[in-house]
């Protein structure tokens, strides 16, 4: 019998205009050059927030994108979450903040929540389960990260992969017999905090003349406590431990081998990464997405990117069954399966 | 040294498998954070087990590094 369920109904999504390529990156770090970052990363350009331009902006300039489809009007949503770890302030909620920029109803529920990689399955859970739940009809989910203004332009191994983007996402209730979102797999594990981190800024470790003091890594990159440190080889670790554990158990929770899946779709870290992870996992080549040639490392909108752009290709036809996985800072992560509708 | 893992190695420390002896010096320009990581994924797939980069940071050879797997083999 067809009961109400959420399902996924579209994305967009925001770059920000300023671009910096591998051909500017290999000018600054001479010893790299922009095929060997190519090949290294998987990405050949980056979106750059302007000094002004700052998580809200990228968010809201998605969801108009999402509202001009005429998939939707602003006054129809019935919530709205914000993924962001770089909001414009501490206080007040971004989230709000966006509700008046978009014109959302005043009895909007909206919300911000801190995660990274991981945020828009976390996202997903959370839309699926005020859906299904009844709080809500039409749920917006924004996610918008401007990691470029915690990074030392001296630290190549974060300047190379980190992007700045929003994504708009729209979830809404269809009748279905099937469900068209889940199940899910979560998982923390907050011993890897410090493997990436922005140490100081916030309470435990305020601003002071201290965290201004930059200093070289063995690797010859330079940074302050102000900013983004990345573990990158103990993130791999962390990686290849969790990501093919938690898609063993999303198939055994759904009943489902790899076969069966039409497409996956992993947090778009680096294609270093994303190689190392589809080999371990023994997924093939045509079914597993890597789309962040154009795009980066944009944290937590990596994953409704690509679902966007498989969409829109048509590599994602109506019926498909797609497996989602975001992995990262946290350590956190989650993974899903989503049925296109 | 598993001929398969010797390869790896030597595709990343850009060095002839021959190169490859025990006293072999992890102090190359390309034992960095991509060597590390490299490593990590081919001591994976080889053996099986993950060594945690803290450990592989210590190794200063090849020797090291073998004796790191083998540890980490026998834990399992």
């Amino acid at each position: 019998m067809a009961t109400q369920k959420a399902a996924w109904l579209a994305t967009s999504y925001y770059l920000p205009t300023q671009k910096l390529t591998n051909t500017q990156l290999a000018i600054e770090f001479g010893d790299w050059g922009a095929a060997k970052i190519l090949e290294k990363t998987g990405i050949a350009v980056r979106s750059i927030a302007h000094p002004d331009e700052c998580a809200s902006d990228l968010g809201v300039a998605a969801a108009e994108k999402l509202f001009a489809t005429q998939v939707c009007s602003p006054s129809e949503i019935d919530f709205l979450m914000f993924c962001t770890q770089t909001p414009d302030f501490f206080m007040p909620t971004t989230a709000c903040l966006i509700q008046q920029r978009l014109g959302l109803r005043t009895d909007c529920g909206a919300l911000d929540f801190n995660l990274g990689c991981s945020g828009f399955v976390y996202g997903l859970a959370l839309a699926k389960s005020l859906i299904e739940s009844g709080t809500a009809g039409k749920v917006l989910l924004i996610t918008a990260e401007t990691y470029s203004k915690f990074i030392n332009p001296r630290d190549r191994s974060v300047r190379t992969i980190f992007s700045d983007a929003g994504a708009a996402t729209l979830f809404d209730v269809l009748d279905s017999e099937d469900e068209l979102i889940g199940p899910f797999v979560f998982g923390t594990d907050g011993s890897g905090g410090q493997d990436l981190i922005v140490r100081a800024g916030a309470f435990r470790c305020p601003v002071n003349s201290e965290s201004d003091v930059e200093k070289m890594d063995r690797s010859g990159n330079w940074r302050s406590d102000k900013d983004l440190y990345m573990n990158g080889p103990e993130v791999f670790n962390f990686t290849l431990r969790a990501v093919p554990e938690a898609l063993n158990n999303l198939l055994a929770k759904s009943g489902k081998c790899i076969a069966d899946i039409d497409y996956f779709i992993f947090h778009q870290a680096n294609k270093f990464m994303l190689d190392g992870l589809r080999e371990k996992l023994g997924i093939p080549g045509d079914k597993f997405c890597i789309d962040l040639e154009s795009y980066g490392n944009t944290v937590s909108s990596t994953i409704p990117i690509a679902l966007a752009n498989a969409r829109r290709s048509e590599i994602l036809k109506t019926g498909d069954l797609v497996a989602i996985l975001g992995f990262g800072v946290g350590y956190s992560w989650a993974g899903a399966l989503i049925r296109i509708t | 040294m598993n001929a398969s893992f010797r390869t790896k190695m030597s595709a990343i420390l850009r060095v002839s498998e021959d190169a490859l002896t025990d006293e072999f010096p992890l102090n190359s320009d390309y034992w960095d954070s991509l060597g590390l990581m490299g490593t990590i994924a081919a001591i994976d797939e080889v053996y099986g087990v993950i060594i945690p980069t803290g450990e592989l940071e210590q190794c200063s050879t090849i020797a090291d590094l073998m004796d790191a797997v083998h540890r980490h083999s026998g834990k399992r």
